[in-house]
């Protein structure tokens, strides 16, 4: 259709196409320049479009008045527990789902899907009064355990992909003497590659930006994790001077922005992977 | 960010496909395929039923109670419900639930369909220009709640200073009980477009493009195409699209609401999941609070019937 097109419309197509990408972004920009204003040139008004004086103490400033080192560590604790243990949990019984005969398999997938009609926060409170009665309120398997069980949509996608390899395949594993910890380990799981890049960059950054559990998990300052600290700045945004709360904001944001950048197809896959089928 | 489990909930309706019978069989032995489907079933069935079953079921026992975690919990039946229908602050909750559904799910699906069709052609650098649309993707619900905090200040913020080149004058914003929801519902918008984006995108990929060509041959413009054969061929991601929207709306707002406003000024962007956490956490009402929340999925699942179910009468 491109060719049918005049090259007039085409230069029309292009600039508009430039123009609201330049708007979506322009939020960021605004924050990259913020961040690195000193205090006057951030509250000016008309405002500066880019820093005519850059202040680096904001960063330094940010991580002492706003996050801490500790939220930094606790983050990355969460991110990658959450990540990590809920990546073994879902793949085996994906793989087990898929391809293991046992009594109860398609009740026990019915019942993974059916879980997932009910969203998180509406189950909010009883799950916080389980972690509660085993006693983990503001401990870390308390900040962890409850979001690595959300396992209903890791199972769902490995299950759809060890299902489509041919059974043959793991046939011929089985007349080598292979068990089925071999079988998965030596056959399934070196092909589950795409799968799970995609799987775990949309879990790390669900888990990196978490708020809500983490908010009723957890009650110490030193259990917090980087977006309670943001939040509390959210609250008061007139006690702290704009370059400042931007750079925190900045600090917390640019790890995921830059991994992004460079891995946009698995994060696409990730959410994009259980409409193609 | 987005909520990918109802992408597989719009799938999972397909029949569930029974496949891998064979490589368990014989020479392996039941026994042996039975202890290792215990392995790797066991610990995430046991994790599960602890943390996700116990509370679903939990969820609506509670809401049958009345607890505030330090008495003993008191059965009270639907006591709790009926108490909705006088509290003023419950109906205004779902009053302010219901705008920014509407001002939130409407937009953001006509806007990511247009941007998808847009943005739906090559030229070089188009991958740069992309990354700019799927950006939002990245950043946390509270994390661009403070920088569209900072955005729309009303003294120094670039929003009301672009507005005053056109000669508006800008609102208030999140100090103003008219503006404060809107600003929640512009936030929302934003969050929300890539994923949309991207669902469009993959779907326009599979449009057959004799379809559009046939259209062009045929004397359609641009816009005559979109509204009669673009829009039509997409339908069925335009559901899908506007369950997982919906479900984003409806709960992630959370965090933009309570670092942005806490349900203020004068509760004027007070949703339902604000006014839920509010009343269990605030309160300690567990159990009104329970109410609220099996008012609130009760809510979901109208909603999400009611759009599943719609374009399939249109289809006949």
């Amino acid at each position: 259709m491109n060719a049918v097109e005049r090259p007039l419309t085409r230069w029309t197509r292009i600039a508009a196409i430039v123009f609201f990408g330049l708007l979506i972004g322009a939020p960021f920009y605004w924050l990259m320049i913020g961040a690195l204003k000193t205090q006057p040139e951030a509250l000016a008004f008309p405002p500066t479009f880019y820093p005519r004086q850059i202040r680096w103490e904001n960063f330094t400033d940010a991580m002492t008045r706003i996050l801490s080192a500790q939220a930094f560590i606790n983050s990355i604790i969460f991110t990658v527990a959450v990540t990590g243990l809920q990546l073994v949990l879902t793949i085996t019984t994906g793989f087990a789902l898929a391809k293991m005969p046992f009594p109860g398999r398609q009740a026990l997938f019915r019942i993974f899907l059916l879980t997932m009609l009910v969203p998180f926060h509406v189950v909010l409170i009883p799950t916080f009064l389980v972690t509660r009665g085993f006693n983990m309120i503001d401990t870390y398997p308390g900040l962890i355990l409850p979001i690595v069980a959300q396992t209903a949509f890791g199972v769902f996608v490995f299950r759809q992909f060890f299902i489509t390899l041919p059974d043959e395949l793991l046939e011929a594993a089985r007349i080598d003497g292979a068990n089925w910890g071999q079988i998965f380990m030596m056959v399934a799981l070196p092909l589950a590659g795409p799968s799970i890049a995609a799987y775990v960059a949309i879990t790390m950054l669900n888990a990196w930006n978490m708020y809500i559990w983490p908010l009723v998990a957890t009650s110490s300052n030193a259990m917090r994790v980087l977006p309670l600290s943001l939040a509390s700045l959210g609250q008061e945004l007139d006690t702290t001077p704009p370059n400042v709360g931007m750079a925190a904001v900045l600090i917390t944001t640019l790890p995921v922005l830059v991994v992004f950048i460079f891995t946009q197809r698995w994060f696409i896959n990730g959410l994009g992977g259980a409409v193609k089928e | 960010m987005s909520d990918p489990s109802t992408l597989a909930l719009a799938q999972a309706k397909s029949p569930i496909r029974r496949g891998g019978n064979k490589a368990g069989g014989d020479a392996l032995g039941k026994r042996q395929t039975y202890m290792w489907a215990a392995l790797f079933v066991g610990p995430n069935v046991l994790l599960f039923a602890i943390f996700i079953i116990i509370p679903i079921l939990g969820a609506f026992a509670l809401s049958l109670f009345q607890w505030n975690l330090i008495r003993p919990p008191v059965f009270v039946g639907l006591d709790n419900f009926t108490r909705m229908i006088n509290d003023p602050r419950a109906i205004n909750s779902i009053v302010r639930t219901a705008y920014l559904v509407v001002g939130g799910v409407i937009p953001t699906i006509l806007i990511s369909f247009a941007l998808a069709v847009l943005i739906n052609t090559k030229f070089p650098g188009l991958k740069l220009i992309r990354t700019l649309y799927l950006m939002p993707i990245v950043i946390s619900f509270v994390a661009s709640a403070v920088l569209w905090g900072y955005l729309l200040d009303p003294r120094w913020g670039p929003v009301n200073w672009v507005l005053a080149q056109f000669g508006i004058p800008g609102p208030q914003w999140l100090e103003s009980t008219t503006w404060a929801l809107p600003a929640v519902t512009i936030v929302t918008i934003w969050l929300r477009i890539p994923v949309a984006l991207v669902l469009y995108l993959a779907a326009l990929q599979n449009i057959n493009q004799s379809l559009i060509e046939a259209g062009q041959l045929d004397g359609a413009n641009f816009f005559q195409r979109m509204r009669f054969i673009i829009w039509p061929s997409v339908r069925p991601v335009t559901l899908l699209v506007t369950i997982v929207t919906l479900r984003g709306v409806l709960f992630e707002s959370f965090d933009v609401v309570a670092v942005m406003t806490e349900g203020g000024p004068l509760r004027s962007t007070d949703i339902l999941i604000n006014y839920i956490y509010q009343a269990a956490f605030d309160r300690l009402d567990f159990g009104y609070a329970s109410a609220l929340a099996v008012v609130l999925f009760v809510i979901v699942m109208i909603l999400t019937l009611f759009v599943t179910g719609k374009p399939k009468g249109e289809a006949r």
